[in-house]
This record gives structure tokens, sequence and C-alpha cells, in this order.
């Protein structure tokens, strides 16, 4: 038996290298640990859900005062906002990166990137992921991805424009008098989406193989966090759902690049009938959203398996239904792929078919709503201990339902018709999957920095982060429910006199939307200051939440390897909580005498 | 935030739990893979079915001697890999290379196949349903490119082996080799594979 220090790369057991020279290079930039590579993406996804968030602000200064002129934008912005006022090419820029940057960026990248790999090996009791290599690559290709789509902002025709779900016939052609951001812009986008699916399918083959394979003795399938379970179900959808949206995007570069008409026929621009042939835009729906409705699973999945650790843990109570919680997540990860075409209801589909994308669509409500009410009876009567974790946890539940409702709305073909492409649409998802995820996104943050960092956030920020964002966020999303008649995408609503009556609520929504920006300054200035002097984390206080899983049974910083010695072996299911007598019973905790396991 | 040396047995890295692992990242990969040429050719039959403009034709024959061809491209990687686990390393290394060979004569004949559509009438640019087949063979045969860059490497590796590697050059096999040539032929076969579906479906499809 040869003793080996920390580092050593599984995948080249061939070299036994047994003496990697750790350099600042292999640490902190080309790091194979998955607490580092963790890390990153969480850093990453921070920087861009900054820009993705100031982006917002743009527009929604156009949306509130379409008339006004701001001289701050011109000085930022230069000549997309001549004379202080965004031009209409860039308006449609800015919301196009928004919602690029959120979806795919932040709430995918920045979320399960994160949470996979920081979570993954630590909770269920491994040295590192399955290949430590890969899973480099998976955060080098997402930062290429971040490249690609970074300096398409500075191109001269400016960033792609023509909507998140880069739908053709708009994003079709290459031709630039139609609209600026289809040139090279949007070409940028699909390089950087094409990096994007590379490194996100590197990073969730190695999640699945490494929960599947590299459990620590005793850490059963039943034994695990539901958090693993639910970054396991999210690398699923990943796996089968993102091979769509780089086909939908393979076709439309053949239609650009090559002049294929895929999905073009009979295109006219001014007056010229160009020489695309018989190709359907339908095509580029249907594949974007097999990809688009698992995505924003692949969205929440990692949010709902956080708050389901974090309320457990803060409520010091089992959680509830743990074998439903995950039949419910493998139910709507099934259900969610005979889902996509409720975006499409409106394409003038048959009623027929829209009636089984109706029922499948309100079917994947039950599963939904079995987790609402799990997580509430999770907390019902607990001992509940209101951290900042906990605050956010509980506010993701309160968004779930809020959005969850009027998915169901939506998911009735008969409504959805008329409100298909409103506000309230808008609405919808930015309270289901915008404003939810980033609550269980930062529950994950509060809660694991001190795992991730040896020091602590100042709660008191926390609570202000907290309330600022709750609040705030409601402010901006919950009014857009009565503007259920105007349409979503419009630049200057002054030009529309029915929606006039709208003036004062589009101020209000911009003004909270301040509000939430200014709270995540807050949040910005606390994780950063307390990376470097935050509370410190002390040896004789290894688990300061008291929770049951393997990570706190680590010491402050755990070097590449999680534990010294033996990998610990699993006794109980993390759930032991106010049980036994004890607050209380970690995972590696032997069972007492005459003790079940769960 | 400087982390720890950590100290621990080896053994606990356990290393065939991990080329376990390995396995199945290749083949959740593959099953990716196949995602991509499901939707694919699903996209084809809906835009098939909207009836628009879609042109039907007798399928090039040559893609035909290309199905002969991923299917001898298999067989002799097939062979390479038992001549290996045989210790015949000179002839595994003969055949190894012959199978890439073979399989950039199937990248050839598919190049020839456009050409025979071309003539046809239907160059990559007219009727979407041509365009399909371009666009399927063009991202199939990028997953053959991978196939045969990865091949030429382990023959490299093997060929400098030859001499002073500690096992092939006293006659034992490497144990890395035989996993990687395991889930090489994996792959190997899962794209020759993948072709003959695909030339079934477009035979079927536009008959
Ligand atoms: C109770 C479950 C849900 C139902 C029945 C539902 C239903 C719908 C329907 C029918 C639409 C299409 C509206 C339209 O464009 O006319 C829609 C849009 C959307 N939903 Fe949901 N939804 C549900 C939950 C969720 C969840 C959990 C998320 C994300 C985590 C989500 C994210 C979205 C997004 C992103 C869009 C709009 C995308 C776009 O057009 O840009 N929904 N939803
Ligand atoms: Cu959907």
């Amino acid at each position: 038996m040869s003793e080996v220090t920390a580092h050593h790369d599984l995948e080249h057991g061939a070299h036994h290298d047994d003496h990697h020279e750790s350099s600042w290079l292999t640490t902190y930039i080309f790091s194979q640990d998955h607490k580092m590579i963790a890390k990153q993406f969480l850093v990453t996804g921070i920087f861009w859900a900054f820009i993705g968030g100031l982006l917002s602000l743009f527009f929604r200064l156009q949306l509130a005062w379409p008339n006004e002129t701001f001289p701050i934008l011109e000085s930022l912005l230069g000549s997309w906002a001549e004379g202080g006022k965004l031009s209409n090419e860039f308006y449609y820029a800015l919301v196009t990166m928004h919602g690029t940057i959120l979806v795919f960026f932040v709430l995918t990248a920045g979320l399960s990137g994160t949470f996979a790999n920081f979570l993954i090996p630590l909770q269920i009791g491994a040295r590192d992921m399955a290949s430590p290599l890969m899973n480099m690559l998976s955060y080098w290709f997402f930062f290429a991805a971040s490249v690609v789509l970074f300096l398409s902002f500075f191109i001269q025709t400016g960033p792609a424009s023509g909507g998140w779900t880069a739908y053709p016939p708009l994003n079709g052609m290459r031709d630039i008098a139609i609209n600026k951001g289809s040139g090279l812009g949007f070409d940028m986008w699909i390089g950087s989406m094409t990096l994007f699916i590379v490194g996100s399918t590197l990073g969730s083959l190695n999640y699945v193989a490494t929960v599947i394979n590299m459990r620590t003795k005793g850490m059963s399938f039943t034994k695990m966090p539901l958090v693993i379970w639910a970054l396991m179900f999210t690398a699923v959808l990943g796996i089968l759902a993102f091979p769509a949206l780089l086909a939908a995007c393979g076709l439309l570069e053949f239609d650009r690049l090559l002049g294929t008409s895929f999905y073009l026929n009979n295109i006219v621009i001014n007056g010229d009938l160009q020489a695309y042939k018989g190709g359907s835009p339908l095509i580029f729906q249907h594949l974007f959203w097999f990809l688009g409705h698992p995505e924003v699973y692949i969205i929440i999945f990692p949010a709902m398996g956080i708050v389901s650790e974090v309320l457990s843990v803060h409520a010091k109570k089992p959680v509830f239904g743990y074998k439903a919680m995950i039949l419910s997540l493998g139910a709507i990860l099934v259900i969610g792929f005979f889902v996509w075409a409720h975006h499409m209801f409106v394409t003038g589909m048959s009623p027929t078919i829209g009636k089984v994308f109706v029922i499948f669509t309100l079917l994947i409500a039950i599963p939904s709503a079995i987790k609402v009410f799990n997580w509430i009876t999770t907390i019902w009567r607990g001992n509940l201990r209101f951290t900042p974790p906990m605050m956010f946890a509980i506010g993701f539940v309160s968004l779930f339902i809020s959005g969850g409702i009027t998915g169901i709305h939506l998911g009735n073909s008969t409504i959805d018709i008329q409100l298909h492409d409103s506000y309230f649409v808008v609405g919808h998802f930015h309270i289901v999957m915008g404003v939810a995820a980033f609550f269980g996104m930062w529950a994950g943050v509060y809660q694991w920095f001190p795992k991730m960092f040896g020091r602590f956030m100042n709660p008191t920020l926390g609570y202000i982060h907290f309330w600022g964002s709750i609040i705030g966020g409601y402010m901006v999303f919950f009014p857009m429910h009565f503007m259920a008649g105007v349409p979503r995408r419009y630049y200057a609503f002054d030009q529309f006199q029915s929606f006039n009556n709208f003036t004062d609520v589009n101020v209000f929504m911009t003004l909270a939307a301040f509000l939430v920006f200014a709270a995540q300054i807050v949040f910005l200035i606390n994780f950063f200051y307390s990376m470097f002097k935050g509370k410190e984390m002390t040896e004789d206080n290894l688990n300061p939440w008291g929770a049951n899983t393997l990570e706190w049974t680590t010491s402050v910083h755990p070097g590449h390897g999680n534990w010294e010695g033996d990998l610990p072996e699993v006794h109980r299911w993390p759930y032991d909580y106010s049980t036994n007598g004890k607050e209380i019973n970690p995972q590696n905790m032997p069972l007492g005498e005459g003790e079940e396991a769960h | 935030m400087a982390s720890a040396v950590l100290t621990y047995n080896k053994n606990n890295n356990n290393l065939s739990k991990n080329r376990i692992a390995l396995k199945m990242m290749l083949y959740i990969g593959m099953a990716s893979i196949t995602m991509f040429f499901a939707v694919t050719t699903s996209a084809l039959l809906v835009k098939k079915a909207d009836g628009l403009n879609w042109a039907q034709f007798p399928l090039p024959n040559i893609f035909a001697l290309s199905s002969l061809v991923a299917v001898l491209s298999s067989l002799a990687f097939y062979f390479s890999r038992r001549l290996y686990l045989q210790a015949k390393f000179k002839a595994f290394r003969a055949v190894l290379a012959l199978s890439a060979i073979i399989s950039i004569v199937f990248l050839f004949s598919q190049f020839m196949g456009f050409k025979a559509l071309e003539a046809m009438g239907l160059p990559l640019t007219g009727n979407v349903s041509g365009s399909f087949i371009y666009f399927l063979a063009i991202t199939h045969g990028v997953h053959i490119v991978v196939g045969v860059v990865v091949v030429f490497f382990m023959w490299w590796k093997s060929y400098r082996a030859r001499l002073n590697n500690a096992f092939e050059a006293q006659g034992k096999l490497n144990p890395n080799r035989v996993v990687a040539l395991e889930l090489l032929t994996s792959y190997w076969h899962f794209v020759n594979g993948l072709w003959l579906y695909l030339f079934l479906f477009f035979y079927f499809i536009y008959q």
C-alpha cells in the first residue's frame, strides 16, 4: 500500500506521477479539484449575473420613460444610445443578451456548475469527480463560450438581437440591413452556444457517472441527499435535451452560412424574393423548445434540491416524503420531455395535438405540487432558524407557488392563445424561474459559503439582500400579470395609445428593478468582503448549521481528496433531525442500539 | 485559502470504480449523440409531413457502398482489438491503422455521395429534402473524424511503446491500453452503426 499525496489524477493511472507540483496556476486556474472548479463556476456566474442584471436596468429605463433621454447611457454605451436614448436595435440586443446570459450562463452553468461540482463529491463521500480532467475542461469550455459572447458586444454590428429563443426567419439570414444583430453577432451567439453545450455535456456526463459509481461505503441511493438526486437528474436532462439545441443551431448556421433553406421559405426583402425555398421555421421552434422546456427544469432542479436540503437543516426536521420528492423529480424529468409544444399553441397546430400537450402540461403540475406540499410539511411545526439560507429557501417556495399557478393558466391552450407573448408570460417565467432559481442559488451560496471559503457571510447584509430581493422581485414581476393584453418585446409603449394606462405601472416596475439591483450590490459586497475578511470558521465548529451530510465532516480547508485518511462510511439517511433524542445525527454516525435505519 | 495537503490510502481511490465510471461516461455520451440524430431525423419527418416542396428521390447507390465500408471498418477494428489481446502487437498496429484508413475511405465515399446528389440536381442549397442528407452526413462525419484522430493517436502511442515500454516491449498487455481499446471499440462500432441507421432511414423515407 503506497501513500500518496493529495493530487492524484485518476484519469492517468498509467503515468503514476505521484508528485504533482501544485503551483499557483494549477491550484487556482487550471485546477482539477472539484471544489476549485465549483468556485470558478460560481464567480463566473456572478460576473454574468451582474452583466445580465445591468442590461435589464438599461432596457427598463427605456420601458418606463420611452420619451426621456439619459445622457449617462450615451457615455456608457456610446453610439448604441445616441443622445442618451437607447436605439431600438440595441434595445433588442439588450433583451436578447439578458435572456441568453441569465438562462444559460447564470442559471445553468452558474447554478448547476457550481453546486454539482461542489456538492456531489463532498456529499456522496468521493475524493473527486470520476474524471477531474473532463471536469476542468467543462469549465474551460464554458469560459470560452463566455469570452465569445462577451466579445460580441464589441463588434460593429453589435450582439445578437433576435431574442434569446433565436427564432428564424429573423435569425435565419445574415442580412444586417434587416437586423444588425443577425450579422456576425448572431454567428458569435451560435458559436458561444456550441461551446457552452459541449462544456455542459462534459460536465453532465461526469456528474451522472460520479453519482452512480463513486459513492462511499453505505451511501445507497436512498441515503443520498435530495440535492444530489436533483443535480443528477439535472445532468440527465442536459444530456438528453441539449443535443436538440445543437441540432437547431446547426441547421440554422447551414441556412445562414451555406444558403440552405431548412427554416426559410419565400422570403421577400425590400420587394426582392430571396432564393430560399421550401423550409419551415416551425422546425426550429420544435427543436428549440424540445430543449427549451427541459431547460427550465435544468434551471429549477438544482434550486429545488438546495431548498429541500436547507429547509430540513434549518427546521431541524426530517424531509417530509423523501421518496415522493425523488419520484416527483423523476416524473417531472420524464413528463418534461412531452410538453414542449405548449410554447407553440399559436403556431396553428391542430387542436388535437394541442390537447395532448395541454394534458401533459397540466399533468406536470401534479409532481410540482407534491414538492411544494412536502416543503411546507417539512418546515411545518419545525424548530425554524431564520438564517439567511433559510430565508431564501422559504422565499423560493413562495415564488415557486406564485409562478407555478400562472403556469397552469398558460398550460390551457384556450387561455394561452390570449396570453401568449404578452407580459403575463414574462411575469410567469420570471417569478417561477428567474427569481425563484436565484433564490435557490442564494440559499445555496449562504449555506455552503463557509464550506467553500472557510468563512461566514455577514447575516445582517444577508437579510437586507433577502428583503430587497423578495419585495423588489415581486414588485417587478407581479404587476406584469395585469398587463396580460400588452405584448412583450415592444420597444416604445408610448407609440400605442391602448397601452397608455400602463405608463405608471412601467415606471413602478423600473423603480423596483433598481431596488432589486441595489440589493444585489449588497450581496456582492458581502460575498467578496466575506471571502477575505468574513468571520472565520474554526476547527472546533466544523458543522455550523448542524447538518447531517458528509461535507461538514471535512476540515475547514479540505485539500484535493477531501478527507484525510479513510473516506467516511455512511450508516443513515441524511435527514435524521430531532430523532433519536438528538437534534442532529450525522450520516456517518453508526446507528444506536435498537435504532432502525430510516 | 491555502488548501491542506492530504494523505490518504491510495487504494481508497478505487481505480476500478473509476474505470467503470469512465465507461459509463462514454455510454451516456453516446446516448447524447443518439439524441442529436434522433431529433434531427424527427425534424426531417416533421418537415416531410408538411408536404411543402419536398422532393422524393432514389438514394444514390454510393451511399450503399458507404454502408459496406462502415461495416468493414468495424470488422477491422474488432480484429485489431483481438490481436492486441492475443499480444500480437505488430499485427494489432497494422490492423488498427487499416481500420482508420477504411474510415477515411468511408468519408471519401460520403463525399462521392454528395457529388452524386449534385448530379441529380440536389445540391446542398437545393431542395430541403436533399439538404437534410448533407447535414446529417456531415454531422455524422465529424464523429468519424474524431474517431480517426483518436485511433491514429492510439496507433502512435502503441508504436512508441513497442520498444521502451514496460508492457508491450516485454510481450505484456498494457492495462490502460486494454481499457482505452475497449472504450474506443464501443465508440467505433457506435458511429459506424449510426451511419447504418441513417442509411436505412434515408432509404425508407426517400423512396
Ligand atoms: C406548473 C407548471 C408550469 C406550467 C403548466 C407552465 C406552463 C407554461 C406555458 C404554457 C408557457 C408558454 C406561454 C406562452 O408563451 O404563451 C410557459 C412559458 C414559460 N415557462 Fe412555464 N410553466 C410551468 C412551470 C414553469 C417552471 C417551473 C419554469 C422554470 C423553472 C417555467 C419557465 C417558463 C419559461 C422560461 C417560459 C417562457 C419562455 C419564453 O417564451 O421566453 N415554467 N410556461
Ligand atoms: Cu415550457
